[in-house]
């Protein structure tokens, strides 16, 4: 692992790689997770304006007719 | 005038969300696969093949992740505003959310060439910060972004919002020259351009090769990570329509 030891410039350069890493992994993971919680909440409406709970008020169902 | 007409047709397919949520789907896995193969060999070429500097000894390595990301802030930058003004002329819903899809990963590209520019900065510069015109003007655009999303989250209806928005990321477009001149016009700390300088480049090609590869690398990361943030805004805006509802459906 020569190849990798940038001797005193180790701290600064892998700080670096380290935080693209996570800003990159970051982008990716959000929306991700932002996609998941609205196919639920858009699933669930649907399953409820179906089979006509009292969950939902009348207002939305209307929309949906 | 057919030819016209149908590449008019042909935009306006592209931008029916139904079409383009497919699409892009279709792609998505492509992109992404394509920039983790460009990824990593640039991160091969940049940390193991190119030699190193004369005058920065290992630290010039940073350049592979800085400039890429700095050069992605500002063109990210430009397609919220090419968008924002197409919005504005032809309210295209797709352009809207091309645009305010973009401002997250540009704030992220911004904030990215901000650290490592102040990392690279402190065993250089022995300073991690000064308020030269590169360091500021790039700052700047990092606020510009901030704005862009905090005033589309401020308005309720998501279309006046987008409006809103447009027209602030057009007026912010006059920071863009300012930075990229800035180290031209002023006399700051921050080197000159190494790479635009097309008749005499200053740098290596053992160099520059990792850097044109990262460059493409996060170019292909923002379109991927572009097209799922879209494909998500299209499904919140269009939750009620029959596509949507068709979709989720035929995936459960």
């Amino acid at each position: 692992m020569d190849a990798l030891d940038f001797g005193k410039y180790n701290f600064y350069i892998w700080a670096s790689y380290g935080i693209t890493f996570v800003i990159l992994i970051w982008n990716v993971v959000i929306p991700l997770l932002e996609k998941k919680k609205l196919l639920k909440a858009i699933k669930r409406r649907n399953y409820l304006n179906k089979n006509g709970s009292n969950e939902t008020n009348s207002e939305s169902k209307n929309e949906n007719l | 005038m057919r030819l016209l007409a149908s590449i008019t047709r042909l935009y306006h397919q592209f931008a029916s969300p139904p079409y383009f949520y497919r699409l892009s789907g279709l792609w998505l896995p492509y992109i992404m696969g394509l920039f983790a193969l460009l990824f990593v060999a640039g991160l091969y070429g940049g940390l193991i093949l190119a030699p190193v500097d004369y005058e920065q000894g290992e630290a010039y390595r940073i350049i592979y992740v800085h400039v890429p990301a700095a050069w992605m802030s500002l063109f990210i930058y430009m397609v919220m505003a090419i968008t924002g003004g197409i919005s504005l002329i032809w309210r295209l819903k797709l352009a809207e959310i091309v645009m305010i899809s973009s401002a997250p990963i540009g704030a992220s590209f911004t904030f990215l060439a901000l650290v490592t520019g102040s990392i690279w900065g402190k065993p250089m510069w022995n300073t991690w910060w000064v308020w030269d015109a590169r360091l500021t003007s790039e700052l700047l655009l990092l606020f510009l972004y901030f704005g862009v999303m905090a005033l589309y989250n401020a308005i309720e209806d998501k279309r006046t919002a987008a409006r809103a928005v447009a027209i602030l990321a057009l007026v912010g477009v006059v920071n863009i020259p300012i930075i990229h001149y800035s180290v031209e016009w002023w006399n700051t700390l921050h080197q000159g351009p190494t790479i635009t300088k097309f008749d005499k480049p200053s740098i290596h090609l053992s160099m520059l090769i990792p850097l044109l590869i990262m460059a493409v690398a996060f170019k292909l990361f923002y379109i991927g990570n572009l097209f799922m943030r879209v494909r998500t805004e299209l499904l919140v805006r269009e939750q009620k329509s029959k596509w949507v509802a068709k979709l989720l459906e035929s995936n459960s």
